[in-house]
């Protein structure tokens, strides 16, 4: 006779969090586990693949010491990108690779494609890729922020530190770049 | 590939995409799509961009607890920022509580004393007339200053202090005269004469 597992129950990002605070670590697990590959993807998209393993578990440490506060206006995963935004931005501007500007600079995007890109067999694939890595460093930042991560603009604004007009203003002329490239 | 005029329908393709959509929303995305080519083809090349992005998983699990391990325990980390709080805090009001005790008092919080002092030529001061109050300093000096003060409050009895006030007042109501023309080689003086009296009564003239 098989041991039956107790149901899975899938809490909200804020009740693992309350849990958390009340001293369950399953609970930062738990949400390490939900946030951790969408972190990692979000800051690869800027151009640190490869210190980002370092600036996501930087980016949840800083997290859960500052958690008091997070009041559940925007959702966890907006709050941990901004966070890792910014680190990112202090980061650059303390090694000085960059000048020192709020904004991610042009040449951010990874152009050097590693083993899992060999993958991509897919000319078209390859192609669209292309396509959004021709994108201006803010472009590309809010269209993959809204395609690739599912944001809404409002959160896409708070993440990037713009308005959410701006934000969408970014997203379609993105979108209309990246047509016009496959179109060419 | 061309955009479709239904801008609100095109703002909500990621969200669409994502399964993100309210029901109704789904339903007018769903709808809408199911008649417009440029919006389908839309939606297909938004998935191309999702679809082209590698798709794997970062973070293995030794990785998760590496992560988890680094984190600082909430308890620990309240009670730090809440004692360094709480210290801040007190340490606001503590200042703020003590100056306002002192403005409320006139206390000189350095020497710790009252030290509320009133000088009659102060009346002057506000005309930027320094000399003439000097020179009332002067004559208090001699000890024959009629009708200028310059005294601790804290040291007269209640009756002195009803004097002075009377004193003062009865200053704003002496007649004004022409002893500028009798002193008219020193005219601040001459000012300030005009104000305490006729300046005989404290010794100040023959100084001019």
């Amino acid at each position: 006779m098989g041991v039956i597992s107790p149901p899975q129950i899938d809490f909200s990002d804020l009740e693992l969090i309350r849990k958390w605070q009340s001293g369950d670590n399953a609970a930062a697990s738990r949400l390490v586990e939900r946030h951790a590959d969408p972190l990692v993807r979000f800051v690869s998209s800027l151009g640190e693949r490869e210190g980002a393993f370092e600036l996501m578990q930087d980016t949840f440490v800083r997290a859960f010491g500052a958690i008091d506060g997070f009041r559940g206006e925007s959702s966890f995963r907006t709050w941990l990108f901004t966070i890792a935004r910014r680190l990112i931005l202090d980061r650059r501007r303390a090694e000085k690779r960059r000048p020192a500007t709020e904004a991610l600079e042009e040449g951010d995007v990874v152009t050097q494609f590693d083993a899992l890109d060999t993958l991509l067999a897919d000319e078209a694939m390859m192609r669209v890729r292309a396509a959004v890595d021709s994108l201006s460093a803010k472009q590309r930042e809010v269209f993959l922020l809204r395609v690739e991560q599912g944001l809404s603009f409002k959160e896409i604004a708070a993440v990037v530190d713009s308005t959410e007009g701006a934000t969408r203003v970014h997203y379609h002329n993105a979108l209309r770049s990246v047509k016009d490239y496959l179109n060419e | 590939m061309n955009d479709c005029i239904n801008v609100k329908i095109r703002d909500l393709l990621p969200t669409y995409l994502h399964g993100k959509c309210d029901d109704e929303q789904e339903e007018m995305v769903a709808t809408h799509i199911a008649d417009c080519a440029d919006c389908t083809a839309e939606l297909e090349l938004l998935r191309s961009v999702v679809n082209s992005r590698p798709i794997h998983s970062y973070v293995s699990p030794e990785d998760i607890r590496s992560v988890v391990a680094a984190i600082p325990t909430y308890k620990a980390v309240s009670r730090n920022n809440w004692a360094r709080f709480r210290n801040a805090a007190a340490i606001l009001i503590a200042g703020i509580g003590i100056t306002t005790f002192a403005l409320s008092k006139d206390v000189d919080i350095w020497r710790g004393s009252s030290k509320t002092t009133v000088v009659a030529g102060s009346q002057l001061d506000s005309n930027g007339d320094s000399f003439a109050r000097g020179r009332a300093e002067s004559a208090l000096s001699r000890g024959d200053a009629a009708g200028v003060a310059l005294v601790n409050v804290t040291s007269l009895s209640s009756a002195q202090i009803e004097d002075m006030m009377n004193d003062l007042q009865d200053f704003e109501l002496l007649p004004e005269g022409d002893l500028a023309s009798s002193y008219s080689f020193d005219p601040m003086a001459a000012e300030y004469l005009e104000m305490i009296g006729t300046g005989d009564d404290i010794g100040i003239a023959e100084e001019f």
